[in-house]
C-alpha cells in the first residue's frame, strides 16, 4: 500500500492535481495560538508538503492549558519546535522546520501560504491567512496576490444547454420533436425540448421572452404547464423536471458577466490562465457563443433518446468546439487544461483582494447587516487597538471599559456606525484575551478550507473577512 | 473560563472523526465520568482526520487507543472506553440512565436512529453532528424538541455497513457502490474495503475470475466468448451476459492502459466500466438490476469527509451541550433549543444557527406515550402480558415489532400462533425490545419498551410523565386526510420554510445530517417513497 492510501478521502473532493499542488506546497505559520496550530493541523493531516514553524515565545502554564498540540510536559521548551514535533508525528509525510526568532524575513523564501495568528499582519506577496480569537470570537482574513479560479466547482451545476440559443442541428432536432402522441411517449419528452417549446410558445404569445424573475418562475412556468395540460399527474415527471429547471433554459450568458470582469495583464503570453481567456474572447466573437462543455445532466427520457441527445448531438459539437479552441491557443496550454477550462467556463471567477493595510486604514462600510458579527468586528479592531497602545489586553476594570469605550467610539465613527450595544462591550471586557480552543476548532476548520482553496485553486475563497461569533455559533462573511 | 463539570456524566458514541475532534476540545474539561463506545477497530484510510491514531495502531479498538492516547494529554478526564456496539448486549436502557448528556459522533444513520430513541424515551440530552466534504451540521435534541427522526426525508441518504458491500448486496444500489470501489481500488490506487490482490493485474481474465467467479456467490460467472463492445447503446431491452462481458473487458483495458484516474460520471468510459461491473455483480447476487441512467446517477453521488469540517461541527457540537450544561433556566433553553448550525451554507453566512420546525407529531420516536415494564421472559406468557396491557390502557390492541405486526386484536387467529409462548421465543433477553403500540379505535399510539428482569413473575407498567395525555394524543391518523400530491417546487418550499430554512437544502442538509463514511442518493423509486412522507400536511 502506498502512503498515498489514507488520503484516499479528500482526494475525491480536491481531485489528484489538488493533492498534488498540496503535496508540493511550503506553508509557513507565523505565531503557535491555539487557532494557527488548529489550522495548520487540517493541513498536515490532508498531508501538507512542508511547514516552517515560527515563534519567539516558549512554552507556559497557559499554552498548556488552551492548547491540545501542547503536552503537558514541555514546559519552558520553544513553543515552536513543541508544536512542530507534535503536527510531524501526526503524518510521517510531511516534513518542516522550526524557528524560535523574534523577527523573521518571510520575503528570504517563497511560500504557498503564510498563515499568522499573532496580531495584525501585513504581506502583499503571498498567500495569507490572517487569524485572531478572542474569548468566544474569531476573525479571519485572506489576501492573496492573484486569484483566477477556473476550477470554482458551485453548488448547483449549471449546464449550458443551449435552450436558449440552440446550435443548428440542435434546433433542428427540437423542432421536429411534435408533443402528440401516447402517454408513454409524452411522458418521456427530455425536459429540455420541453423547456424550448415552452420558450417558443411563450414568445408566440406574449412577444418576448420571460426575463424577470416572477416571469420566469410563474408566467413560464404556466406555459409549461399548458403543454402537460390532460395528462395524468403519475405521467408528467418529466414536465415537472422542466419546471424544476427552469433557470438553466436561461444559463446561456452567464460566462458573459465573468469574462467581461476579468482583466488581461501585460504579461498575457506567460501566464495559461490570460491565454485562455483571451482565446475566449476571440472564439465568442466568431461564433457567438462560448465553446461547448460536456457537462449533461441527467434527465427523465428513453435512453436511447438520451444517449443520441449526449453523444450525437451534444458531443459532435463539443468535440467541432473543441478544436477551434484549441486552435486558438496556439500551443501555449495543454489539452487537458484547456478541457477543465471549457467545462468551467460558466462559473470562471476572478477576485481582487483588498490588502491589509488598506482595511486597517479604512475599512469598507456594510450596510445591511443582520447579525452581530459586525459588531464583533469593531469591537476586534478596537481591542487591538487598546493592546497597541497599552501592550496588553483590556479587562473589567472601570479604567478599561471607560478607556475601550473612547476606542470604540472612535473606530465607530470610522465605519459610519452610530454606537455600539454597552451589553457588547461589556462582554469583551470578560475575555480578557482568553484563547478558547473551542473557538479556535471552529475557526482552524474554516481557516483550513480556505487554505485548501488557496493552495489548489479550486472553489472560491472568501473575500476577505470571516468573523465568527460564539455567543450564536454563527459565521458571516465581509469585504472590508 | 474554566470547564469544571465534577457532576457531570457523558456518554460519547463513536470515535472516528469527529469523535477525535471532540476530545481534543473537552482535553482541558473535567467531567464526573466520560465514557466513549466504538465497535470499530482502526484502518489505514482513518488516519488523514482520526489524529489520535497512528499507523502502528492498525486494526485495534478505536476507543481503546483514544482512551490511551488521552491519558496522557489530558489526565483529568476520567474517560471510560468500551469497545463494543451501542445496540448490543450490555448497553440497554439501564446502562444509558446514568448519564446527563449524550454525544453523538456517529457516522451512520441507523445507529443515531438508535440513540435517539433510547434517549428519548429516557429524557436524555443529545446532540449531534455530521460533515459531508466542506460541508456539515450540528444539532441538539431533547424530549418536546424535534427528534432526530423527525422529519425521515434526510433519510434519503444512507450509509452501508462495508460487510454487506463486501459480500452481501440485497439490492442494486450495493452492487453500484461496490463497483465503484472496483474502479478506484484497481484504477485510482486507492484503498478501499474490497481486497484487491491475489490476481495479475495485466491479465483481464485474470481480473474477472478474481471478482466475478466464485463459489461464495449465489451464481458465479465463466467467462464466455463475446466481442468487445466499446459503447452502451441497449435502451430497449437487457443485454446478454456476452454482451456484458463485452463491455466490461472492453472498458477495463482501456481504463487500465490510461493509468491513475480519477471516477468522472461524465466519462462515458468509466461509467461503461461502472454499468458492467454492476450488472453483472446484480447477476452474481440475482438482484434486479436498475437501468443505465439510474446506475450511472447513483455511481456519481458517493461523497465523504475530511478533518476540518469534522473539526467545526464538533465544536458546534460542543458549544450546544456547554450551553445545555451551564443554563440553569431550563424550562426557557428546551423552548429555544430547536435550532440546528449548519456550516458552509454557500451564502454570506458561514454558520448558520436557525430555529427548526417543532417536533413532527407523527413521528413515533419522540411523542410523549412511552410505556416502560420488566418482566422475566422465560415465566410470562404473551397472552398474559398483552391482557394486562389493554387492561392498562383500556383499549383494544394492536402491536408491532421491527415493522411486523406481532399481535392484532382485530385478528385472533394470528395471535393464535403466539398466545401461549413464552416472551423468551419471542424476544432477547438481554436487549432493549421496543413496540410500538396502537389502539384499534385510533385514539393513541404508544411506544412500549420491554425488558427482561429474571425472577419478576408479576407484570406491572410504568408509563413516563404521559400517562394522563395518553388518550388526549392527537390521533396522527387524521392528518392523512389532507393528504395531497405537492410539486416538487411546493416539497422544496416546504423543506425549505418548515424543516429546513435553507436554501439549497436538498444537497447539504440532508447527508450533513446523516453520514459522514459513504453517502448516498437513494434510488430514484424510493426518493419519490421518501418524498411522499413530507407531504403530509403538518398543522
Ligand atoms: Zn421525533
Amino acid at each position: 500500500m502506498s502512503s498515498n492510501d489514507k488520503y484516499d478521502r479528500q482526494v475525491r473532493i480536491w481531485g489528484p492535481h489538488g493533492q498534488t499542488k498540496l503535496q508540493n506546497a511550503r506553508v509557513l505559520l507565523l505565531g503557535c495560538d491555539p487557532v494557527g496550530v488548529e489550522t495548520l493541523k487540517n493541513l498536515v493531516l490532508p498531508g501538507i508538503g512542508y511547514v516552517v514553524i515560527v515563534d519567539s515565545k516558549v512554552v507556559t502554564e497557559s499554552d498548556i492549558e488552551n492548547n491540545f498540540f501542547i503536552p503537558h510536559d514541555t514546559i519552558g521548551q520553544s513553543r515552536a519546535k513543541v508544536v512542530l514535533e507534535y503536527l510531524l508525528e501526526m503524518n510521517q509525510d510531511v516534513k518542516g522546520e522550526w524557528h524560535q526568532v523574534e523577527n523573521f524575513d518571510v520575503k528570504e523564501q517563497h511560500y504557498d501560504l503564510i498563515i499568522a495568528n499573532e496580531q495584525r499582519f501585513s504581506e502583499t506577496k503571498f498567500n495569507l491567512i490572517e487569524l485572531q480569537t478572542y474569548g468566544l470570537v474569531g476573525r479571519m482574513r485572506l489576501y492573496s496576490p492573484k486569484c483566477h479560479i477556473i476550477e470554482t466547482k458551485p453548488m448547483n451545476q449549471k449546464y449550458d444547454l443551449r435552450i436558449f440559443n440552440p446550435f443548428q442541428e440542435l434546433k433542428e432536432y427540437f423542432d421536429s420533436i411534435e408533443f402528440e402522441g401516447d402517454v408513454d411517449y409524452l411522458s418521456h419528452i427530455p425536459y429540455i425540448v420541453i423547456l424550448y417549446k415552452a420558450l417558443q410558445k411563450y414568445h408566440k404569445e406574449k412577444g418576448k421572452y420571460p426575463s424577470t424573475f416572477s416571469e420566469k418562475h410563474k408566467d413560464f412556468k404556466q406555459v409549461i404547464l399548458s403543454l402537460c395540460e390532460g395528462l395524468e399527474y403519475q405521467y408528467t415527471g418529466n414536465f415537472y423536471e422542466a419546471i424544476d429547471n427552469i433557470d438553466q433554459a436561461f444559463n446561456s450568458e452567464n460566462w458573459k458577466n465573468s469574462l467581461e470582469s476579468i482583466e488581461i495583464e501585460q504579461d498575457v503570453n506567460e501566464d495559461q490562465y490570460f491565454v485562455l481567456i483571451s482565446a475566449l474572447r476571440q472564439f465568442v466573437q466568431i461564433h457567438g457563443a462560448p465553446p461547448l462543455g460536456k457537462a449533461f445532466p441527467d434527465m427523465k427520457c428513453f435512453t436511447q433518446t438520451y444517449v443520441h441527445l449526449k453523444n450525437t448531438l451534444y458531443g459532435t459539437k463539443v468535440e467541432k468546439d473543441f478544436q477551434a479552441f484549441q486552435a486558438l491557443c496556439q500551443n501555449k496550454v495543454d489539452d487537458e487544461t484547456i478541457r477543465l477550462f471549457i467545462e468551467n467556463i460558466q462559473d470562471l471567477k476572478s477576485i481582487t483582494y483588498r490588502t491589509i493595510q488598506q482595511e486597517l486604514q479604512q475599512p469598507n462600510e456594510v450596510e445591511d447587516y443582520d447579525n452581530d458579527c459586525y459588531i464583533w468586528y469593531i469591537l476586534l479592531r478596537s481591542v487591538n487597538e487598546f493592546y497597541n497602545t497599552n501592550n496588553r489586553w483590556p479587562t473589567q476594570e472601570k479604567g478599561d471599559t471607560q478607556q475601550l469605550q473612547e476606542i470604540v467610539d472612535k473606530q465607530c465613527r470610522l465605519v459610519n456606525v452610530d454606537s455600539i450595544p454597552e451589553t457588547h462591550v461589556i462582554e469583551i471586557c470578560r475575555y480578557e484575551g482568553a484563547k478558547l480552543h473551542m473557538i479556535a476548532s471552529v475557526l482552524g476548520g474554516m481557516a483550513s478550507q480556505e487554505a485548501v482553496k488557496l493552495i489548489t485553486n479550486q472553489f472560491v475563497p472568501i473575500n476577505n473577512t470571516l468573523i465568527y461569533n460564539g455567543l450564536k455559533s454563527e459565521a458571516s462573511i465581509f469585504e472590508f | 473560563m474554566n470547564y469544571n463539570y465534577p457532576n457531570i456524566r457523558i456518554l460519547m458514541v463513536g470515535v472516528g472523526g469527529i469523535g477525535c475532534e471532540i476530545l481534543k476540545i473537552v482535553s482541558k474539561f473535567t467531567f464526573q465520568e466520560f465514557h466513549i463506545i466504538d465497535m470499530d477497530t482502526i484502518e489505514v484510510s482513518n488516519l488523514n482526520r482520526q489524529f489520535l491514531f497512528r499507523l502502528e495502531h492498525r486494526g485495534q479498538s478505536k476507543s481503546l487507543v483514544a482512551a490511551e492516547t488521552m491519558k496522557n494529554m489530558a489526565p483529568q478526564l476520567k474517560i471510560i472506553a468500551h469497545f463494543a456496539a451501542i445496540n448490543s448486549p450490555g448497553y440497554t436502557m439501564d446502562f444509558f440512565r446514568q448519564f446527563d448528556a449524550v454525544i453523538m459522533a456517529l457516522d451512520n444513520a441507523e445507529t443515531r436512529s438508535y440513540v435517539n430513541k433510547v434517549c428519548q424515551a429516557l429524557g436524555i440530552f443529545i446532540v449531534d453532528a455530521g460533515s459531508m466534504g466542506f460541508k456539515g451540521q450540528a444539532n441538539a435534541y431533547y424530549q418536546g424538541t424535534v427528534c432526530y427522526d423527525c422529519y425521515p426525508i434526510a433519510t434519503t441518504q444512507k450509509q452501508y455497513p462495508a460487510c454487506t458491500i463486501r459480500s452481501q448486496p440485497s439490492n442494486c444500489t450495493h452492487c453500484v457502490i461496490w463497483a465503484k470501489y472496483l474502479f478506484t481500488q484497481l484504477f485510482s490506487g486507492e484503498v478501499g474495503i474490497l481486497e484487491v490482490e491475489g490476481f495479475d493485474k495485466s491479465q483481464p481474465n485474470s481480473v474477472f475470475n478474481k471478482f466475478f467467479k466464485g463459489e461464495e456467490m449465489p451464481n458465479s460467472i465463466d467467462i464466455v466468448e463475446h466481442e468487445l463492445i466499446k459503447k452502451y447503446h441497449f435502451a430497449e431491452r437487457k443485454e446478454t451476459l456476452e454482451e456484458l462481458q463485452g463491455m466490461w473487458f472492453y472498458a477495463y483495458d482501456e481504463l487500465n492502459h490510461l493509468g491513475q484516474l480519477q471516477y468522472d460520471k461524465d466519462d462515458d468510459l468509466h461509467v461503461l466500466f461502472i454499468y458492467a461491473s454492476t450488472a453483472l455483480r446484480c447477476r452474481n447476487f440475482k438482484i434486479e438490476q436498475y437501468d443505465y441512467q439510474q446506475i450511472k446517477s447513483i455511481s456519481g453521488n458517493i461523497i465523504h469527509a475530511i478533518a476540518s469540517t469534522n473539526s467545526i461541527v464538533a465544536a458546534l457540537e460542543i458549544q450546544r451541550l456547554l450551553s445545555f450544561i451551564e443554563n440553569h433556566d431550563k424550562a426557557k433553553y428546551y423552548q429555544d433549543l430547536n435550532a440546528a448550525s449548519y456550516v458552509q451554507t454557500g451564502k454570506k453566512e458561514r454558520i448558520l444557527t436557525l430555529k427548526a420546525a417543532g417536533p413532527n407529531p407523527l413521528c413515533n420516536s419522540c411523542f410523549h406515550n412511552q410505556i416502560y415494564s420488566k418482566v422475566d421472559f422465560q415465566v410470562v406468557k404473551v397472552v398474559d402480558l398483552v391482557n394486562q396491557l389493554k387492561n392498562y390502557l383500556n383499549s383494544e390492541i394492536n402491536i408491532v415489532s421491527l415493522s411486523r405486526i406481532i399481535w392484532d386484536d382485530e385478528d385472533e387467529d394470528d395471535n393464535s400462533a403466539i398466545r401461549d409462548k413464552k416472551l423468551n421465543e419471542l424476544f432477547k433477553l438481554d436487549l432493549d425490545n421496543r413496540l410500538v403500540i396502537k389502539s384499534i379505535e385510533e385514539k393513541f399510539l404508544a411506544v412500549f419498551w420491554l425488558q427482561h428482569l429474571a425472577g419478576q413473575a408479576e407484570i406491572q407498567f410504568a408509563s413516563t410523565k404521559i400517562s394522563d395525555k395518553l388518550l388526549k394524543f392527537k390521533n396522527p391518523l387524521q392528518h392523512k386526510k389532507k393528504e395531497r400530491v405537492r410539486t416538487q417546487q411546493e416539497i422544496k418550499e416546504l423543506k425549505e420554510t418548515e424543516v429546513m430554512p435553507i436554501k439549497n437544502p436538498e444537497k447539504f442538509q440532508t447527508a450533513a445530517q446523516k453520514s459522514t463514511e459513504i453517502l448516498i442518493d437513494e434510488e430514484p423509486i424510493e426518493q419519490a417513497e421518501q418524498n411522499k412522507k413530507v407531504e403530509l400536511v403538518i398543522d
